[in-house]
């Protein structure tokens, strides 16, 4: 099996499952106050630790979600609702997953105003849009570090000035779901105030995603108990957490290697097939998507013609697969209806194989050829 | 007091020699269709099948199921009494008092199967009623519109009480197995489902035949495809699924044929398989579900075209009916939401822009002998994959 989704998910790793076998020896709900209890809250620090290492921040500042969805949601309008106050705007892109798209739709049906920025024909962020629409009544600015459809990587880190001097009351939030342990993620150098950050990414466990706040306060999206300072109460999926945890300390957030593969696989597919496109650019790429349009074909029957070959791969991103509309990433970057019919996404994690590239280039060559001549 | 389930057939009434017959299928089916959802005993006097619920917390579930056995056309819960006037008005009063608390009016209906009861019908409504009316000094009698209406049955071994607006419809139609086999042609689709049911209803048991031509369409188009069949087999109890690999024959007439001809051919590939799926599985009939006009290839000419490569009765039971009358009943059926899930629509690859809609058998006859026929129903029928769907 050459399973290239793995922006969809990943297959948890053999760390990932050991530590979260330690759940079971260590069953105590965290919060108790006897000595087991006590015992699981230390590994879920520990956990939060490795982490917050990672991001470069205070272990007091992560709180585990039930994923990237629910970070988003609680970032989103734990923000808006904070800030309410203090002015009306709330920015986004019209790239970003749906968990952040939806949360800002439901905002504007309350009364927000929503403006959402375009990127250029390579997917990354108009900054000229961006910074035009900052202005006094700003109150959140959203925008994703790597695009889930595309890899493309944002200019996050050019944000916060622009929004010192324009939207002084608004927070940053970044949805990092794509990018966390495959590049550097750095809050604190962005002046971002919120993070969003998924395990099932990198080799955890489904089910499992954190939010990294920074001082300000956000307002809880449920209630319930005291646990993590009530934020995000609720008994912690001590399981998940510790997989999390043992599968980021596993992340060098280092994607040379990936770079270096996907130009690789750019070259062969290049080489050895006629009309495509590839959609977005080596350059500002996170280097673990790649999104090609094979000009005259439905990228579903690639897909599951490669199913064949037991090859899986994605059209579009997995959250939107179930419904027929055409890709929003790439209808935003400007693509014809052809090239985005033709649209097949390829998404890659460490260890990479040269041998597997080469079969999968055979093999959608071969695919390709049939279909094309049948679609005429 | 002890409550029992009342469910009453129709049509098999009608039926002369056969019916002994056709209440065996039907008693059968009803143990079929309940075995797995709970433990009964079910018996059949005078038109009345009489389901008593082992476990009392299932009984709703029983009811809904009997609901859509074909063959019965109404269920009710009714208390048991003996037979003893005195014992049916204290059963009616205690069992009945939730439904006339909330009522202003009601009547009492009675009907005595047992002749050696010793009172006749009028009596024992007039005496069941004069005794609710005083029991339940708010509400009155009313005999032309009331809210609820009592009945009472006495019966061979006991009497039975019941309200007649607790009384849920049934399917109505004849017992499964009682009109042998058809085959029906199963597509993802919102008619075909619809078209099985109907002929279903009217006693026959379905097989079903699915074509499915992967890459071009998925897994979970195909799987749809089986969960429409469980859906239906909440009716029918069981069903075959054939499911044939029909790419390599788009393929080839995608290679050959002219393209405006290409669904007309596709679909006589399509009963020409049915038929011999259903003569070797001894099915008497082929079930499609075309409506006149709806779309190019159900044109009465698109028809003739397709419908003369088979030797075989050709049910179509949605022919004169509106997509929207079709719609409605797959809603009821189940079925609806279902056929609308987006999978299936790989397969407009192979769909002509400008089909024919007024074809010639001849024309169709000479673009299809460009293509080696029997070698690739041959080819198709060797892969055929047999599914046993049962009820979700």
């Amino acid at each position: 099996m050459i399973y290239l989704d793995n922006a969809a998910t990943t297959k948890p790793s053999e760390a990932a499952f050991k530590a979260a076998a330690q759940a079971v020896e260590c069953f105590a709900n965290p919060s108790s106050l006897y000595g087991p209890g006590l015992e699981a809250q230390k590994l879920i620090e520990k956990s939060k630790g490795i982490i917050a290492s990672k991001l470069g921040i205070d272990r007091k500042n992560i709180f585990f979600t039930s994923g990237g969805t629910e970070a988003n949601n609680t970032a989103i309008f734990g923000a808006a609702y904070a800030k309410r106050r203090l002015g009306n705007r709330v920015i986004t892109t019209k790239v970003e997953h749906p968990s952040v798209l939806e949360a800002f739709k439901k905002l504007g049906e309350e009364g927000f105003e929503v403006v959402y920025v375009g990127v250029d024909e390579n997917g990354i962020v108009n900054m000229d849009e961006l910074e035009a629409a900052l202005n006094e009544d700003t109150i959140l600015v959203s925008v994703m570090h790597v695009n889930n459809e595309t890899g493309m990587i944002m200019p996050v880190e050019r944000i916060k000035p622009m929004q010192e001097k324009l939207a002084p009351k608004a927070m940053l939030h970044c949805d990092c779901v794509q990018s966390f342990g495959k590049l550097p993620v750095l809050p604190k150098k962005w002046g971002a105030d919120m993070v969003s950050i998924s395990a099932h990414k990198i080799r955890g466990f489904k089910g499992c995603g954190a939010l990294y706040v920074r001082d300000a306060k956000i307002r809880p999206l449920i209630f319930g108990g005291e646990q993590q300072q009530g934020l995000r109460p609720g008994t912690e999926n001590v399981a998940g957490i510790l997989a999390f945890g043992a599968a980021a300390q596993e992340c060098d957030c280092d994607n040379s290697r990936l770079l270096k593969f996907r130009a690789e696989f750019e070259d062969e597919i290049k080489k050895n097939i006629d009309n495509v496109i590839i959609n977005g650019t080596a350059k500002n790429n996170s280097g673990s998507v790649i999104n090609i349009s094979f000009l005259g074909i439905k990228a579903e029957i690639l897909l599951h013609a490669l199913e064949k070959h037991e090859i899986y791969v994605s059209t579009g991103s997995a959250c939107s697969s179930h419904k027929p509309q055409p890709s929003h990433v790439l209808t935003a970057m400007g693509k014809s209806r052809e090239e985005i019919a033709g649209a097949v996404r390829m998404s890659f994690i460490e260890p990479l194989e040269r041998e597997e590239l080469i079969y999968t280039v055979e093999a959608i060559k071969k695919e390709v050829n049939t279909i094309r001549r049948y679609m005429r | 007091m002890k409550e029992i389930l009342l469910a009453k057939y129709g049509e098999i009434i009608l039926k002369g020699g056969n019916r002994p017959r056709f209440e065996s299928m039907l008693m059968n089916n009803i143990a079929n269709s309940i075995k797995k959802v709970a433990d009964v005993k079910a018996r059949l006097m005078q038109a009345t099948i009489y389901v008593d619920v082992l476990e009392e917390e299932k009984t709703d579930l029983v009811m809904e199921r009997l609901a859509k056995v074909f063959g019965i056309v109404s269920v009710t819960r009714a208390a048991v009494c003996e037979k003893d006037i005195e014992d049916i008005k204290r059963v009616a009063k205690e069992y009945l008092a939730p439904d006339l608390e909330a009522a202003s009016s009601f009547k009492v209906e009675a009907k005595r199967s047992d002749k050696l009861f010793p009172m006749n019908s009028m009596e024992i409504s007039k005496e069941v009623g004069g005794f609710l009316d005083d029991e339940f000094p708010h509400i009155k009698a009313d005999m032309h519109h009331p809210e609820r209406t009592v009945r009472v049955e006495v019966r061979d071994f006991a009497a039975y009480v019941y309200c007649m607006e607790n009384k849920i419809k049934g399917q109505g139609g004849m017992p499964i197995g009682s009109g042998s086999k058809a085959t029906l042609l199963l597509s993802g689709g919102i008619d075909s489902p619809v078209a099985g049911h109907m002929i279903a209803k009217r006693g026959v048991e379905i097989d079903a035949v699915n074509f499915f031509s992967f890459p071009y369409t998925s897994e979970r188009a195909k799987e749809k495809v089986i969960e429409l069949a469980s859906i239906i087999a909440q009716y029918t109890s069981k069903i075959n699924l054939y499911v044939v690999p029909f790419t390599e024959i788009q393929l080839a007439i995608r290679d050959n044929c002219p393209e405006e001809h290409m669904t007309l051919i596709m679909r006589r590939f399509m009963m020409r398989i049915s038929e011999r799926l259903a003569r070797k599985h001894k099915s008497k009939a082929l079930i499609t579900g075309e409506s006149v006009g709806q779309v190019a290839s159900q044109t009465l000419a698109a028809l003739d075209v397709t419908n003369a490569v088979v030797d075989m009765p050709i049910l179509q039971p949605l022919i004169g009916m509106d997509k929207i009358e079709v719609v409605d009943r797959a809603r009821e059926l189940g079925t609806f939401e279902t056929s609308i899930l987006p999978y299936e629509d790989c397969c407009t690859v192979f769909t002509p822009k400008h089909p024919t809609v007024n074809p010639k058998r001849e024309n169709i006859e000479k673009s299809e002998s460009r293509l080696d026929v029997e070698k690739l129903i041959e080819e198709a029928l060797a892969g055929v994959e047999l599914i046993e769907v049962y009820p979700q």
